[in-house]
Formats: C-alpha cells, structure tokens, sequence
C-alpha cells in the first residue's frame, strides 16, 4: 500500500469533513477531524497501514497523556481508559488505545476514538471526584471559607475543656452569633462531627455559652442513613451538596445564621 | 492577606531548582522529564516536558501548580504540533501553541482550573528545546544550562524525525 493510496483513501472516506497529514510518509497518518476535547483541542487519530493491507488506528499514547496533565497514571486510570476503549471495540495495550481492521472501517473507527479520547477524560475526572480525600476536601472548603468571610472564619477551633484536641471545630464564624461548621466528607467525619457537637455543646452550656451549628456535607445523600439521621439531627445543613453551584447559597446561609451582612 | 492570582503565577519569577531523571510516561508512549521550580508564591510549582516517541513533533512542555488547599493542576502548558485548537471564541490556532488562563481571568484568585481552553498561538518549531525557550520566555523561567542540556538530550534520543 503506498502512501498515494492511503491519502486518497483517507479522503475518499472523509471528504472535505477531515484533512489527513503525512506524519511520516507511508508509515502515520494523521487524520483531522472536526472534533475537540474538553480544553478545546482537537482529538488525536493516527493511521498506520499495516503489511496485510489492514489498518491501525491510533492514538499513539495521547489518551493518557492528555489525563496525566491533570492526574496521576495508575491502574485505575488505565482501567477507566480499558473500559471505555473496550466500549467501542478498540484495545488498550501499552499506553495506547488501538484498532486494527480493513481501510474500508476507517471513517467510523476514526469517530469512535475521538469518542474515547473525550469519554475516557470525563470518566478519569468523575471517578476521581468520588475519591477526594477528607483532608483535601476540608482543605478546598476552608478557603472557601476564608475567601468568604476573612477574618470573621477561624479554624480548628478547640474548646477549652478539650484537653487532648479531640473535639476540635473545622470553622468557626464569628458573627453577632458564632456558627460552629463542620466539614463532612464521610461517614467516619459525620460521626466525628456529631460527637464533637455532644461534646463541645455540653461542655458550653454548662459555662452559659452557646454556639449554632452547620454543617457542610460534601454530598448529604452519600452518607449512610443512620449517619446522615444524626448528623441532621445535630447540625444544620447549610447544602446538601457542595460544588460551584451551591457555594453561594452555602455562604448566604452561614451569613444569616451568623446574622453577618449578606 | 496578599491573595494569589493567576497573573502572580505566570508573572512571577521562577528559577529551576531541580532536575529530575526522564520516566517513560503513558507505560513507553512518551517519555517525561520534571523539574521542581522555586518562585516566591505560596504552594509549590513543578515543571513537565514530554515527547511523544512515535510523533517526536508532539512535545509538550507545562507548569503544575500544588498546595494544600487545592487539587494540583496545570496553570500553563505548551503543546508543539498535535493538530488543531478551537478556542471558547472560535478561534483556531494551528500547530505550536501555548494553553494559558483565559485572558479575562488572570486578575482572579487562583483557583482549581479544570481545562485550560483558552490557547495563544506559538510560531516555535515542533522541538523540547524551541518549546522551552518560548515557554521560559512567557513564563518568566531563568534560564537553566542543565535543564536545557537535559531537553536537548531527549530530543536527540527520541526526537529524530523519521523520514
């Protein structure tokens, strides 16, 4: 197969819907599409004739290239990228998301890996969010917070009673009332934070002091139902799930229960 | 408080601080050389350059932000010639071009940035070392001899144009 025929083939199947280049004459192709991933460029396809008369196509590794500028490789990367790859009959073998099958399949083949290569990010990026550490998901909402309220939010906050730091508060608002949050991202923080609440309010009251008490879930619905009960029942919720969106309904809220100018 | 904008961190004044050793990356796709840079910004900054073994011309050179109060991710990244790039406006760059904060941003707090969309246009040769001086150049890095030494090494173990 000689490189004149690859190129007439490419355009024959693809018209003036797609350009094709010469990477390297005889050996890859690379055809262009009219279609971009999420940060707006295009998508990669590589053609590669074969000595069968067949064809390879590929992304030459750039699947998980373009996912490792915003998260580490590992297995379960690799896994995300197999899955989908899987979906559209391609394989996933050594970095490299591939199909091999006669010239006349190009034109869907082609479309399909794009498809991947947009898939594959947006599957990297969910299964991702669900793993955000409670550190780190503490951490983005105590800045957050302090971008929110500056001076008028402390941080881990400890009673004085609470010798050994047990029962310290994530954030504390100080308002004509002082709102005590806390920042949940698991069963085990819901507890942690329903017993903070039993025992730092126990020990408050006994002095005449009293805080209100919010809570910042990071997805209420996610916590175990005897979890979510308590930490309900303890705290209010200031949004049931934080993301973009509900953070200024998150901050109004705390506001008021703080009586803080909105 | 001094709040840390986008502007601050492509602005500020970096110097390579160290030089890791090239990994494959992508299991043998490509291979990858980091460097830790050290700049006066809170968090710290760290260099990637990349060159994809099969299409020596797709280089990629970019600077990832960490701290602890967000989720790592690339501030700025030039790409060599990997295809086309549609801007949020509709704008096509062809070729070498450089992914940046959008323009209307830069004056923002830092904050986690998902996708670099906005991309500027870039006449460098597809090649590590022509991507690293433009690179270095708009993104206020000090030059590095060792740094350089490294990327021209790559380029010449794995970047020869096959013909």
């Amino acid at each position: 197969m000689t490189a004149e025929e690859i190129v007439r083939s490419l355009h024959e199947s693809f018209g003036t819907r797609a350009s094709v280049r010469a990477r390297q004459p005889g050996r890859l192709f690379q055809v262009e599409i009219a279609a971009y991933l999420a940060d707006g460029d295009a998508a990669q396809v590589y053609v590669k004739p074969l000595e069968d008369g067949r064809i390879q196509v590929t992304d030459l590794g750039a699947t998980c290239m373009r996912i490792s500028y915003e998260h580490k490789l590992s297995a379960k990367t690799d896994a995300v990228v197999r899955s989908v790859a899987e979906q559209y009959g391609f394989e996933f073998t050594n970095g490299q998301v591939t199909r091999t099958l006669p010239l006349s399949g190009l034109l869907t083949a082609a479309h399909a890996l794009a498809q991947i290569e947009s898939s594959a990010e947006a599957a990297v990026e969910e299964s991702v969010a669900h793993r955000l550490t409670t550190t780190h998901f503490k951490a983005i909402v105590r800045e957050a917070l302090r971008e929110a309220f500056a001076a008028a939010a402390t941080f881990d906050h400890r009673d004085p009673e609470d010798d050994d730091g047990l029962y310290q508060i994530d954030a504390l608002i100080h308002g004509p009332r002082k709102v005590a949050v806390a920042i949940v991202s698991s069963n085990l923080s819901a507890e942690h934070a329903v017993a903070t609440h039993l025992t730092v309010d126990a020990a408050m009251r006994a002095r005449g002091e009293r805080f209100t008490w919010a809570t910042i879930p990071r997805d209420l619905d996610a916590l175990g139902d005897p979890y979510r009960r308590r930490l309900v029942k303890h705290y209010d919720v200031v949004a049931p799930v934080y993301d973009e969106a509900s953070l200024p309904v998150a901050r109004r809220k705390l506001a008021e229960l703080a009586r803080l100018p909105n | 408080m001094h709040v840390l904008r986008f502007a601050d961190l492509i602005g500020v004044p970096k110097t390579v601080e160290r030089v890791g050793v090239a990994t494959f990356k992508a299991q043998v796709a490509h291979v990858e050389l980091a460097a830790d840079i050290a700049a006066a910004v809170p968090g710290r900054i760290v260099l990637y350059a990349r060159i994809n073994r099969e299409r020596p011309e797709n280089v990629s050179v970019g600077l990832r932000y960490e701290s602890d109060a967000l989720e790592e991710f690339t501030f700025a990244r030039a790409n060599g010639d990997h295809g086309t790039h549609e801007n949020p406006d509709g704008t096509v760059v062809r070729e070498s071009h450089l992914h940046l904060p959008p323009p209307a941003a830069l004056g923002d707090p830092v904050r986690y940035l998902r996708r670099l969309r906005w991309a500027e246009q870039m006449t460098y040769p597809p090649t590590l070392p022509d991507a690293w001086g433009t690179f270095a150049d708009r993104l206020s890095i000090a030059p590095d001899r060792k740094l350089e030494k490294a990327l021209r090494g790559l380029q010449h173990k794995y970047g020869q144009l096959r013909m």
